[in-house]
């Protein structure tokens, strides 16, 4: 039984399209994955999961509760995690949980014994009587998450959980997050790193221009899109229109990743000396295909030869 | 028109929220709280009131007591509702934070026109017992005050929430201060009454708000009842109806998108 169902789900800001008409189903105790540029569609999407932005149309169900005239039950079940901190700076670490738990109407020792266990959960129980303002972006991070495990989420929402944050920040929140995962929360997250949605997420969603471009598990996916192996090619900027035009209709896929050219489905193609390309600033590299060549190939601006 | 927007029980988590921090500051908010007041009523009184001969058969500081009674009525909500709503919502996005859990942005808007309603009781209790202990007080009606409070006190929250709604920056409440309530403060007869303003000002002075929390005051505190009073109070609660109507309706449209 699926846990979020989503059908022809649409978004409309005005005349923008921010969602254009997305199915997808997120399991019991999976991680679902949305990918995505900046206005891909994956805020919105998590927004109106969320219950805080209606639907323009289409059908979605949280839990068998529609979001549109279910918005109280589903968030009582729901712990989400914003992309800005939105933590109370009029109140202290602790005070921010203490707080919050009463929005969902929990007695007040379970609301204490939670807020200690969140705090301890998320490494901050050092700082329970510290003012906000003097936490870092890290720590911040953590006490959102703790926040939201206040009700015992079903399903836990996380917009861009590791944006912003350094490495060593970045990896105590996955710490965290996977050992959720283990005691089997569902997890919702949206995430522009594909480092973050290779190790995190069981499936993922592809966005961009508000369609999901495709789905399934990082694994498949990569395979499915790009093969076994691909070609990375890179090369001075004043090369590539030549070698683009070159390699026109010769391999399936060329991503441009800027300054590399990306190339799957080479059907035993090869650099040809002849084309002359600047010697000193090429390289060619032969590997294993990655969630970003995947993505790179997606979103890029029609470069695609199929 | 659609149907009146329906806040819950859940909006007095807001009014907690606002009172714990209320009460963690206490200290450093106390202070103002009580000498502001002190030093209008001070000023005023005994400054300007040796310039100024018994007016109604009153001293002048018996004349303005009442009247300041009613204006921190409103400086309360005027201050917690404007500035203060408007940094919960758009500066540190707490109102953001609430409305995931069970509670509505109906029930997040409810919670601050209550607390502010709140803040608006305990100036007039405060002032009242200064007042008392002056011995500016001559009648026990004037422990009406306190639902005259409440039912300015919830109006005016409301129109300040309204206003808030619509405010693109945080400089929008410098008009709302030195435009509406700066003016309104000094038009409203407090200070003289307004039978001495030439005569169109005069009628627009009783479209004013405070005006007729003055009023209403004035004569609770005297304890000399008038018909006049009646008319008052219902208009002050036809703006309740209708800011605290408006309130809902436009933060809705602001923050639910």
């Amino acid at each position: 039984m699926s846990v979020i169902r989503a059908k022809s789900l649409v978004k409309r800001f005005g005349e923008l399209t921010a969602v254009n008409s997305i199915d997808f189903a997120v399991e019991h105790s999976e991680c679902f994955g949305f990918l995505g540029s900046n206005g891909a569609g994956k805020t919105s999407t998590m927004r109106m999961i969320s219950c805080v932005s209606p639907a323009t149309s289409g059908e979605l169900f949280v839990d068998d509760l529609d979001v549109m005239t279910s918005g109280r039950r589903i968030k009582a079940a729901l712990g989400v995690v914003p992309q800005e901190d939105n933590l109370d700076e009029d109140l202290t670490v602790l005070g921010n949980l203490l707080v919050h738990a009463r929005y969902f109407e929990l007695p007040k020792h379970e609301r204490e014994e939670r807020s200690k266990e969140a705090l301890e959960f998320m490494g901050l129980a050092s700082r329970a009587g510290s003012a906000i303002d003097t936490l870092s972006g890290g720590m911040k991070r953590r006490l959102l998450i703790a926040r939201a495990l206040l009700n015992r989420p079903r399903v836990l929402i996380l917009d861009e959980p590791t944006t912003g944050l350094d490495p060593h920040a970045r990896h105590l929140v996955w710490q965290r997050l996977i050992q959720l995962k283990a005691q089997g929360t569902t997890m919702v997250l949206s995430t522009h790193y594909m480092d973050e949605a290779a190790y995190l997420c069981d499936r993922i969603a592809i966005m961009g221009e508000g369609v999901i471009l495709t789905m399934g598990t990082p694994a498949e996916l990569v395979k499915e899109h790009m093969g076994d192996e691909v070609l990375e090619l890179r090369l001075a900027p004043w090369d590539k229109e030549k070698a683009m035009a070159h390699l026109e209709g010769k391999v399936d896929s060329i991503a441009d990743a800027g300054d590399a050219l990306i190339l799957s489905g080479l059907n035993g193609w090869s650099l040809d000396p002849e084309l002359g390309l600047d010697p000193q600033h090429t390289s060619v590299v032969q590997r294993p295909p990655n969630l970003e060549d995947l993505f790179l190939r997606l979103t890029g601006k029609g470069l695609e030869d199929e | 028109m659609i149907a009146f927007p329906r806040a819950s029980y859940r909006s007095l988590r807001v009014w907690q929220r606002n009172r714990d921090v209320f009460f963690g500051l206490w200290k450093s908010d106390a202070l103002p709280l009580f000498l502001e007041p002190l030093v209008i009523l001070g000023v005023t009184g005994l400054g300007i009131g040796q310039l100024v001969d018994d007016i109604e058969g009153q001293s002048y500081l018996e004349f303005i007591g009442p009247g300041l009674l009613a204006a921190y009525i409103m400086f309360a909500p005027a201050f917690e509702n404007s500035w203060g709503s408007y940094i919960r919502m758009a500066v540190r996005h707490t109102y953001d934070a609430i409305i995931v859990t069970p509670l509505n942005i109906e029930d997040v808007i409810t919670g601050e026109i209550l607390w502010g309603t709140t803040r608006a009781m305990m100036m007039a209790v405060l002032i009242l017992v200064i007042l008392a202990v002056l011995g500016l007080v001559d009648s026990f009606l004037a422990i009406l005050v306190l639902p005259l409070a409440a039912l300015f006190g919830f109006m005016f929250a409301s129109l300040s929430m309204a206003y808030a709604s619509q405010a693109p920056s945080i400089n929008a409440f410098n008009f709302f201060f030195s435009l509406f309530v700066y003016p309104m403060f000094f038009l409203s007869g407090i200070f003289f009454p307004i039978e001495l303003l030439p005569s169109g000002l005069e009628q627009f002075a009783w479209v004013l708000p405070l005006t007729n929390a003055v009023h209403i005051s004035r004569h609770l505190v005297d304890g000399d009842l008038v018909l006049s009073m009646l008319w008052s109070v219902l208009g002050m609660a036809g703006a309740a109806v209708i800011f605290y109507y408006l309130a809902l309706v436009l933060m809705r449209r602001r923050l639910i998108k």
